[in-house]
């Protein structure tokens, strides 16, 4: 059985996380106080870590002007940041989600924790700039972590602005995206060909397509990966969830089928990061407890990969 | 792929129509007024008609969809386009060219139009608030898009000679769009536009057909 990639007791973490900050000049802001059962992960071009399970916000946090939905997802983000979470990832394409992520943010005391993920979703180098900036406006959480190139549209534009918004310190990271399995010849092209920091693409028990290029690319090229539709918008439960849960499971530390799914995608190696998106509390606690405890490794993978399909 | 749920389309639209209020009654009122001048004609009323629908798609359109509905849906924009292609269409058409006249009459063509219009007015949001939702969550007639298409379909009905097929063409294709997205959604107040629609072309076949035979029989 696979020990956990990373289990350290809260002073060895802070200081080791700390001790990393100072090193690469980094300000404490981006020490993250994770739990310290928290599953972390390096990002391979500075070697920050990262809590393994963030969140999405496609679908969940698009909920408009309504105050009352908001305030419910301030409850979804409280959750998420109390549980260890860190990244969140939103895009303009989202409608109103990175607007309502500021929203909870604002309302939030914790917002130290947050590793800032959206994108710019537009064609033109001027619309571009304008998308990032109210993003900025949004999440008023200084620099944002890291700004992704949405679905890859008009990449060849907005990875240069994203260089240069990267040496003025105005971003962090950059990345690019796809997903659902579309263009993955073009994505591995321009992820082998171009000076980004981390990738996004679809991973889950179903779609494994990526475990042939992607995911060992990334590996190659020292990529940082954020795995999006881990539960395939829900599909994933609507085939299993109604199937008994392996009882050999509980060896990898996994309560029900959200924590099965999720642990699969962050125990491949090269994945740095699942994003499941939830508009619910209790959802949430499930995806974190993913987060938690030991992972399954390849063999028990292989078996779960079995399991689901002799399903 | 639809970035939204049914619970924000409902709280989205407890808050539209909290910021237009009363602007719905104003429209029922308008609504009521296009019938009664299809039923007893009143000077330059198909251009009087024409001006007031299209008055109500550009409402749906620019309003709707345009300033409030894009926040949550990046494809509003596209829907505001065709809205307000609707809009120009009934004034060219309409008002500018004169080419369109209503009236009711005890034809089955007027009969079905007449009862079209009426659940556009008030009938889709019955049906939604006995589908469960509060009349503040509710599409409402002329500020949004359902019912607005329903009763334009209903008053194109009314038009003699028909409706010339390019003012049909926009409202029908929302019909079809609108019930896919309740289908994905499970909002089964929507479904009438579909079945609106429906109607509309069982109405247009069925008349036309009636015609043809009259033609045959009288020759």
């Amino acid at each position: 059985m696979r020990t956990p990639l990373h289990l350290l007791d809260r002073r060895a973490f802070l200081s080791s996380a700390g001790g990393f900050a100072l090193a690469a000049g980094l300000s404490p802001r981006h020490v993250l106080a994770a739990s310290p059962q928290v599953i972390t992960r390096a990002i391979p071009s500075t070697g920050e870590q990262i809590p393994a399970v963030g969140m999405g916000t496609w679908i969940t946090f698009n909920v408009g002007s309504s105050a009352k939905l908001r305030d419910r997802r301030v409850d979804v983000l409280k959750t998420f940041f109390d549980l260890g979470g860190a990244m969140v990832d939103s895009s303009p394409m989202y409608g109103s989600s990175e607007e309502v992520v500021g929203y909870c943010l604002e309302r939030l005391d914790n917002d130290q924790k947050l590793f800032s993920a959206t994108k710019v979703w537009t064609v033109s180098e001027a619309r571009g700039i304008a998308q990032m900036e109210d993003s900025e406006r949004f999440w008023k959480a200084g620099p944002l972590d890291l700004m992704q190139v949405h679905n890859l549209l008009d990449w060849e534009t907005h990875l240069k602005t994203l260089a240069e918004w990267k040496a003025a310190k105005r971003i962090r990271y950059i990345g690019i995206t796809t997903s659902h399995g579309r263009r993955h010849e073009d994505f591995e092209a321009v992820m082998t060909s171009q000076p980004v920091d981390f990738v996004q693409f679809t991973y889950n028990m179903i779609d494994r397509e990526a475990e042939q290029r992607l995911l060992p690319a990334a590996a190659d090229r020292g990529l940082a990966v954020i795995i999006n539709r881990p539960f395939r918008r829900g599909d994933l439960f609507d085939k299993f969830a109604d199937h008994p849960l392996p009882e050999w499971a509980s060896e990898f530390g996994a309560a029900n089928w959200a924590q099965f799914f999720l642990k699969f995608v962050i125990s491949h190696p090269s994945v740095t990061c699942a994003i499941p998106a939830t508009s619910r509390v209790e959802h949430m606690t499930q995806n974190m407890g993913a987060a938690n405890g030991p992972l399954p490794d390849r063999a028990m993978r292989k078996r779960m990969v079995q399991y689901v399909e002799s399903l | 792929m639809l970035s939204y749920t049914s619970e924000t389309v409902y709280a989205f639209l407890e808050g539209y129509n909290d910021a237009l209020w009363p602007a719905q009654a104003i429209a029922l009122l308008l609504g009521i007024f296009v019938l009664f001048a299809a039923l007893a004609p009143i000077p330059q009323g198909g251009r009087v008609i024409s001006a007031m629908l299209a008055g109500f798609w550009l409402c749906s359109g620019l309003v709707y969809y345009a300033q409030y509905f894009a926040e949550i849906d990046f494809s509003a924009p596209v829907f505001a386009g065709f809205f307000v292609l609707q809009a120009a269409l009934l004034v060219w058409t309409g008002v500018l060219r004169s080419g369109l006249e209503f009236h009711i009459d005890r034809g089955t063509r007027s009969i079905a139009g007449l009862v079209l219009a009426a659940f556009g007015l008030a009938g889709y949001t019955l049906i939604a608030c006995l589908s469960g939702q509060s009349a503040q969550e509710v599409q409402m007639f002329a500020i949004a898009p359902a019912p607005t298409v329903i009763f334009t379909l209903g008053v194109l009905l009314l038009a003699e000679p028909r409706a010339p097929w390019i003012l049909t063409i926009i409202p029908l294709a929302w019909t079809a769009v609108a019930g896919t997205i309740a289908w994905f959604l499970e909002m089964p107040e929507d479904f009438c536009a579909v079945i609106a629609g429906v109607a509309y072309l069982a109405v247009i076949v069925w008349t036309r057909a009636a015609g043809n035979a009259q033609l045959i029989r009288n020759t």
